[in-house]
């Protein structure tokens, strides 16, 4: 028995040396020149300031109470209250479309993957929500988000730009970029040539936002 | 740095590059034109000789021996067995008819749990006026866990690489439907199948709140306050092409699968739902001719969510949406006031663990009551081809498993627990109706098989879940040789 030990011993112990000795690590990964990768390697950084492509790529969408939350964070409303259909939060009649599970359903697992409602119910809840936003701010003293637009007027003034920055920020966490602004401008020129004219102001607010609680880059993470 | 350089880089900051605007706005709105379940579909050839399956379960555990199987207690004392410790009834509570092999049980009683709930059985109304397009086939489970169970109930436990009935039906007749298969129920019975060759447009879309659910399927359907649609399109168009292709987050992420599906969905899918106005013809609301008569025949639909399920069930079959529904009775409580106005108890006939002969009335009324309203009215609609939905309909009564076969000293109420041997009803004027296919052993009260060519009774034969899965398909058309080992069931087909 004692025999046996003091084999294994010996064993593990050419084990220890062997891997913390160069020579193990030279002829199992191609010799000291050559580069370490990166533990994050999924994401390719670009050569010119490009952003690197993920090639992992995993990507999820927002299941319903993350969106919840960060609907009502962003436009500042309860969250029960961004959409209300058929007297009930809108959210709970999309619930399995959106991710949820519902225990009088035996479904205890939620879908991780969107069904192909998915996109439709959530630009849905965000039309509500951000109609809800837009009537709160152009009906109220205190607007949040949408100050100072003019009813109808088809310029794009700073009341836009700041607008839109807001709801950037709020939104997505950044500031927009020229090409973001230059898509609101061109929003407001369409709402322009579309709608009557006390009518525009209010419009575009709602299209606006519902084109950033929309983006990808808001629903999914 | 070069001009050239200088200023590219200082677009790319600013995170606009109309190159790559243009480019990748491009890719994006024509990527799902390029590879969209729409333009499949319209390159496949449409069916127009559709077959519709109906999962009508029982969840819970749907008593055979409780209803069209229902033996009394002299034909067990005649077979030597002990009445007081079988169930079985007393003759003056089964009805049986000259014409026809199946029974119904006329049980009225109480539910002493659910405020002495008066119960009224009616099923023999139900096989007055159907038995010919009534099959009941005797069967035995693999499981009494109830998840399981359900799950092999429509699976055939795994008999075709996993896809289930609803699955195999969609994929056969579902080409070209919108949302071929839609799944109203609960538990097992709408879980997805295993078979990752399943064309995508079989698979099943689930529904938590019917009487509300169908608004989903548009973006602004019904909202007061929305854009108007041109309006919407335009902020649809700027959102994808100018804010979405050039974001760094979608050059990032742009191989995701999950970022595809959703592009994919929000406007192929979209476009797809918005031209066939499903929202507007699957609501349930007065202002939807459609639902008006289905309102009046599904009344409370309001408050039991069964009736609802109904209403979209019947919609989506009779508009071209869909090959085939599930939906059932829930395990929640369904009650428009207090306990003794309970239409649906808690957990479904599982309740029989407290009230085994109430609760199988109770719940087996509450199936043939929306089965019987939905037939009447899938009759008078005429299919396209001729004839009516009915004619090209299966209605499975799928459920869990059976109850046990004893009770304590002859008693009236007493409580089940869960067994593997029962018997499915099955309606379709495509099924051998008016048929008992197996039998009943009187002594034990336990069903058997039968010969799967001629239906005799077989004591040797136990009808197994893919049998049962195999004949069901074959009554539908459908091709079963992928279904290993399954016999050819002709004895449930009435060709």
């Amino acid at each position: 028995m004692a025999h046996h030990k003091a084999k294994a011993l010996v064993i593990i112990g050419m084990l220890v040396f062997m891997d913390g000795c160069s020579w193990f690590k030279k002829k199992g990964r191609g010799g000291p020149s050559a580069p370490r990768k990166p533990k994050s390697a999924d994401i390719r950084s670009g050569d010119d300031g490009e952003p690197g492509l993920s090639h992992r790529a995993n990507v999820r969408f927002k299941k319903i109470y993350l969106l919840r939350n960060d609907y009502a964070r962003a436009l500042q409303l309860p969250p029960n209250q961004l959409c209300i259909e058929s007297g009930k939060d809108c959210l709970t009649h999309y619930n399995i479309v959106l991710g949820g599970v519902d225990a009088n359903l035996m479904l205890y697992e939620r879908a991780e993957k969107p069904v192909p409602t998915s996109p439709i119910a959530i630009e849905r809840v965000a039309l509500q929500a951000c109609a809800r936003r837009v009537d709160l701010d152009f009906g109220g003293s205190s607007p949040l988000i949408f100050a100072g637009i003019p009813s109808g007027g088809t310029n794009f003034t700073e009341a836009h730009k700041n607008a839109v920055q807001r709801l950037y920020r709020n939104f997505l966490q950044r500031d927009p970029t020229d090409g973001d602004y230059a898509g609101h401008e061109k929003l407001l020129d369409s709402v322009g040539s579309m709608v009557s004219g006390n009518e525009v102001g209010k419009t575009w607010a709602k299209s606006a936002c519902w084109m950033v609680a929309t983006q990808l880059e808001s629903v999914l993470y | 740095m070069s001009r050239h350089k200088r200023s590219a880089a200082s677009r790319k900051q600013q995170g606009l590059n109309r190159r790559d605007v243009v480019t990748q706005g491009l890719l994006l709105a024509m990527g799902p034109l390029l590879w969209s379940p729409r333009r499949l579909l319209a390159a496949e050839t449409s069916s127009d000789d559709r077959r519709f399956l109906i999962v009508m379960h029982g969840s819970g555990g749907a008593s055979i021996i409780d209803s069209f199987m229902a033996l009394s207690s002299n034909e067990v004392r005649a077979a030597g067995g002990d009445a007081n410790a079988l169930n079985c009834y007393e003759t003056s509570q089964l009805i049986s008819l000259p014409d026809s092999p199946l029974r119904a049980v006329n049980y009225q009683g109480t539910i002493a749990v659910l405020g002495n709930l008066k119960v009224q059985g009616a099923q023999e109304a139900f096989l007055r006026k159907h038995k010919q397009d009534m099959m009941v086939v005797t069967t035995e489970s693999t499981s009494v866990t109830h998840t399981t169970a359900q799950k092999r109930a429509i699976t055939g436990n795994e008999a075709w690489s996993g896809r289930t009935l609803q699955e195999v039906i969609a994929a056969t007749y579902g080409k070209g439907l919108p949302l071929a298969n839609l799944l109203l129920g609960q538990g097992g019975y709408v879980e997805h199948g295993i078979d990752g060759s399943l064309p995508g447009y079989a698979k099943g879309t689930l529904v938590n709140e019917p009487a509300t659910w169908s608004k989903g399927l548009s973006s602004a359907y019904g909202i007061d306050e929305a854009p108007s649609e041109e309006v919407m399109a335009v902020a649809r168009e700027i959102r994808d092409q100018m804010l979405d292709a050039p974001s760094a987050f979608y050059r990032t992420f742009k191989e995701s699968p999950v970022m595809r599906d959703w592009v994919r969905a929000r406007s192929d899918t979209r476009d797809l739902f918005e031209r066939g106005k499903l929202a507007a013809g699957l609501d349930i609301s007065p202002s939807n001719s459609n639902a008006v008569e289905l309102m009046r025949i599904f009344p409370d639909y309001t408050w039991d969510p069964y009736e609802a399920q109904a209403i979209l069930a019947c919609m989506a079959i009779t508009q071209g949406t869909t090959c085939t529904v599930t939906l059932g009775p829930s395990f929640t409580v369904v009650s428009k006031g207090g306990l003794s106005e309970t239409r649906n108890p808690p957990i479904g006939f599982d309740f029989s663990h407290a009230s085994h002969r109430g609760v199988q009335a109770l719940m087996w009324s509450r199936m043939l009551s929306i089965t019987d309203r939905m037939i009447g009215f899938l009759k008078a609609k005429e299919y396209p081809r001729g004839g009516s939905y009915w004619d090209r309909s299966v209605v499975y009564f799928a459920t869990d498993f059976g109850r046990s076969k004893i009770r304590p000293g002859g008693a009236d109420v007493f409580a089940s627990g869960h067994h593997l041997n029962n018997g499915v009803l099955v309606m379709s004027p495509l099924a051998n109706g008016n048929k008992v296919l197996g039998g009943i052993d009187a002594k034990s009260a336990l069903t058997y098989g039968f010969d799967p060519a001629s239906g005799r009774p077989d004591t040797g034969r136990k009808t197994e879940e893919k049998d049962l899965f195999a004949g069901l398909l074959q009554m539908m058309n459908v091709d079963t040789s992928a279904v290993h080992g399954a016999p050819d069931m002709r004895a449930m087909r009435r060709r």
